[in-house]
């Protein structure tokens, strides 16, 4: 069947023609570095429809065309074996993309293609970008670009996404793929399966629900192959059992092998002509590899790359501290001298603009981490700490994949644990999802900063890289733990790809950081102001006579309540309540605070606030820090992982278990310290 | 592109003098720093450790001890015949890595004092934020432009040499 392409309205109104894209493509080819380099920062996240995986579109014009992109996951095939193969799938089947534009990376071009032959399949108009041409060239290797677009009729453009090199090209020939018909592929299966093939396809052409402009040919190899999704496809179409029955009695267990094997034979048949491949050699990333990943050298080399960045994040970002606490501090002393309801002046004084400030004044290094992360990412360096941590995670029961979403917790647990839905394992997913509020996320950051600042002086970034340690630790114990109780049995085997190191690019760095970063700035301006004004109310009331945020405060009377518990970790009822308030959002327990304590209006206030209060000193900071780390994950944490476990006994397990976990933690920090003598 | 060969001997004795070197100061600092944060601990600030001007730290300590064992393990491979320059490299990357984190605080320290004035800064000297692989900096760098082949360096030297 001849893939038909779009007729160009006659437009004269000016306005432009919309091409809807679909960016598809493996893992590691450069997707995202493509998909930014088209859009820029013209670009909307949000989630796909019923799930929580992040979807991206952005917008491109160019001539008469408005391109609208849509970035799918990251996926080898279309099987629709993992969430994001059938994200992928469904949006090429159900959202009509007029052009899918498949990444593939040039100098692994065999195995991309199979995603190429699927997405044919499923008759797509499809346009390839070869991205990587330097990688090809600098490996000796060489792809006859021509040749192979004639051989798979489809366009290919040469490319090198993150120097933008082909960019143009690359608009043309989805231009060219909009207006012209596409060739279908040119695989051919056995007779036996061709017969089979043909014979499924004319019952099918039986059934009238079908949509009219559903790919048959592809419906009839899901169903050869014994696509355990088809039966309830065919249902949704009221199909009769009977045809269902009679339609599911052609597969056989061969054809998927048989079928999988025609693709690989008519890639090999491809890229004999096109793909000259040189004699293999050891490259620069091969020598690297045999170092980063030594089984001695490779985790000292992790921790100690994770301690600089940690430096780094913090000697970075106290200049830029400072400068956003000069601002707040001016700003709420100008509100709360200027205005004369004393009330209102001290709600937005100390309330909102010294809440607020609290909690802005940790943009700079939660961004700066970001950027690190971003960096490390970018440059291959992250794959790599997974493969490392494989050998060290085996032993506790898991692998090194699950060592993903624990170094993604960094950032943020919310997108670590939805990123969990690419194990395949059900037992591993769940330890893993479990384990991850233990990784300490960038909302824990500021009070790290605050009181190992305070405090701790010049050992302050290597107290917050232990801290991050110990994180990892726990984690990865009670990994061990459930493997050993609730989820026994053994983790899936780890396979992953290596991506070549490539040199990070500061653009990519800085749009990756403010994607990450702005989640932290959108919860500053709802969530966090909500809470700082909830906290500043309960502060003041009740009103008339009574010293914000003193003792006979409605604040204190929560915080009075709890403290029994607390007493043992040194929390005395400021903390406590600041600690409750973190149940929201852990942000907001600087920002607590900074309310209750009173110097609320800077970070330097809250700093002498705290050292001339007398209830902080070094230890019971230390057990605070190490609390904080693990106690209950946020709200949202909480909403996802009810999401994701699909069972409320888990969240709550979790909420339990890590608070219970923090106390203990806590505990032994500031007993332990108090008996060596570091109390008051 | 590097293809597998034999490591020079240029390279072996590079990386065990590099390695020997670093290892000796790696655990003279982290030494050291043991004793600096028992000093700091006790609060014993006539301590004969507050005197060394350069002060010494656990943390940057193993920061040269990483360079040292991963040059040290180049050289026991290249002793068995294999390419070893990939231990190099990393090593002189991780290096200057440090080294250059190491220079971002000192300046960053110095802003901190002189421009923004921040208390914490006010009997801070420049000495107190020269970490000691600072100090190490001509052997990376000179290893890097010996044998590195960084791509830079390397590309400015062909193209002056073609020019």
């Amino acid at each position: 069947m001849t893939i038909k392409a779009k007729k160009i309205k006659n437009i004269s109104d000016g306005s432009k023609i919309a091409i809807n894209i679909a960016l598809a493509g493996n893992p590691n080819t450069g997707k995202s570095t493509l998909f930014n380099a088209l859009t820029g920062l013209k670009q909307k996240i949000g989630n796909w429809s019923g799930v929580t995986v992040e979807k991206k579109e952005g917008k491109r014009s160019f001539n008469n065309f408005e391109l609208s992109i849509t970035d799918l996951p990251g996926t080898y095939s279309l099987s629709a074996s993992s969430l994001d193969e059938q994200i992928a799938r469904d949006y090429i089947i159900n959202g009509n993309p007029e052009v899918v534009v498949q990444i593939v990376d040039a100098s692994n071009l065999e195995r991309n293609l199979y995603l190429t032959t699927m997405l044919r399949e499923l008759g797509a108009r499809v346009v390839i970008a070869l991205n990587m041409m330097d990688l090809l060239k600098k490996n000796g290797s060489s792809i006859d670009v021509q040749k192979l677009s004639t051989e798979l009729g489809i366009p290919v453009v040469p490319m090198i996404a993150n120097k933008k090199i082909g960019i143009d090209d690359l608009e043309n020939a989805i231009e060219s793929v909009y207006q012209e018909d596409q060739k279908p592929m040119g695989i051919k299966y056995s007779k036996e399966i061709e017969n089979a093939l043909s014979k499924i396809q004319k019952i099918l052409e039986t059934i009238p629900s079908i949509p009219s402009d559903f790919n048959l040919r592809w419906l009839a190899t899901q169903i050869l192959q014994n696509n355990s999704e088809i039966p309830t496809l065919l249902e949704r179409w009221n199909v009769k059992s009977e045809i269902v029955g009679e339609l599911t009695s052609f597969s056989k267990e061969d054809y998927e092998a048989e079928i999988i094997d025609s693709k690989y034979e008519y890639i090999s048949k491809v890229t004999s002509k096109a793909w000259k491949k040189a004699e293999t050699k050891v490259t620069r990333s091969d020598l690297i590899d045999r170092v980063v990943t030594h089984k001695w050298l490779g985790i000292p080399i992790f921790l100690m790359i994770m301690w600089g960045s940690f430096q780094f994040v913090f000697a970075v970002a106290v200049p830029f501290m400072e400068l956003v606490d000069v601002f707040f501090g001016w700003l709420a002393g100008l509100l709360v001298d200027s205005i004369r309801i004393e009330w209102l002046g001290s709600l937005l004084g100390d309330g909102i603009v010294g809440g607020l400030g609290a909690v802005l004044i940790f943009v700079p290094p939660i961004f700066t981490m970001f950027f690190i992360l971003s960096i490390l990412e970018d440059s291959g360096y992250l794959a790599r700490a997974a493969f490392v941590m494989d050998k060290l995670m085996v032993k506790f029961g898991l692998h090194g994949h699950s060592f993903i979403p624990m170094l993604l917790g960094f950032g943020c647990n919310v997108p670590a644990i939805m990123s969990t839905r690419s194990l395949k394992n059900n037992k591993d997913r769940m330890i893993t999802i479990l384990i991850n509020p233990f990784m300490s996320c960038g909302a824990r950051m500021p009070v790290f900063i605050l009181f190992a600042g305070l405090f701790f002086g010049a050992t302050a970034g290597t107290v917050i890289f232990t801290l991050y340690i110990l994180g990892i630790v726990v984690a990865i114990l009670t990994a061990f733990l459930l493997r050993k109780t609730f989820f026994k049995g053994t983790s899936a085997p780890f396979i992953m790809e290596l991506p070549p190191y490539h040199s990070p690019k500061l653009k990519s760095a800085t749009v990756a950081m403010w994607d990450k970063g702005k989640m932290y700035l959108k919860k500053a301006g709802t969530i966090i102001l909500i809470g700082v004004v909830f906290v500043w109310f309960l502060a003041a009331m009740p009103f008339g006579g009574v010293e914000y945020g003193g003792p006979e405060t409605w604040l204190a009377a929560v915080g009075t309540f709890f403290e029994p518990i607390f007493k043992p970790l040194g929390f005395d009822w400021r903390i406590v309540v600041a600690l409750i308030v973190g149940f929201v959002a852990k942000e907001l327990i600087v920002g607590s605070l900074g309310t209750i304590v009173g110097g609320g209006e800077s970070d330097e206030g809250i700093k002498s606030a705290i050292l001339a209060d007398g209830g902080f000193y070094a230890l019971n900071s230390l057990s605070l820090m190490v609390f904080t780390l693990l106690y209950f994950p946020c709200a949202a944490v909480v909403g996802v992982m009810r999401k994701e476990t699909g069972s409320w006994r888990w969240t709550i397990f979790t909420m339990v278990y890590s608070t219970v976990i923090a106390w203990l933690f806590a505990f032994a920090v500031f007993q332990i310290g108090s008996l060596m003598g570091f109390g008051l | 592109m590097e293809t597998v060969k034999n490591t020079s001997k240029d390279i072996k004795t590079s990386l065990l003098l590099g390695s020997l070197i670093f290892l000796m100061v790696a655990l003279a600092e982290i030494v050291l720093g043991a004793f600096k944060i028992y000093a700091d601990i006790k609060e014993l600030e006539e301590h004969w450790v507050n005197a060394i001007p350069f002060p010494p730290g656990i943390f940057p300590g193993l920061s040269i001890l990483i360079v040292g064992l991963v040059w040290l393990a180049g050289y026991f491979i290249s002793i068995r015949e294999q390419n070893a320059k990939g231990y190099l490299s990393v090593g002189i990357v991780i290096a200057l890595g440090f080294i250059l984190l190491f220079i971002v605080i000192l300046l960053t320290d110095v802003f901190n004092a002189y421009a923004l004035k921040l208390e914490d800064y006010e009997d801070w000297t420049a000495l107190a934020s020269l970490r000691w692989i600072i100090f190490l900096s001509p052997i990376p760098i000179f290893l890097a432009i010996k044998y590195g082949g960084f791509t830079v360096l390397r590309r400015r030297k062909e193209q002056l040499q073609q020019s």
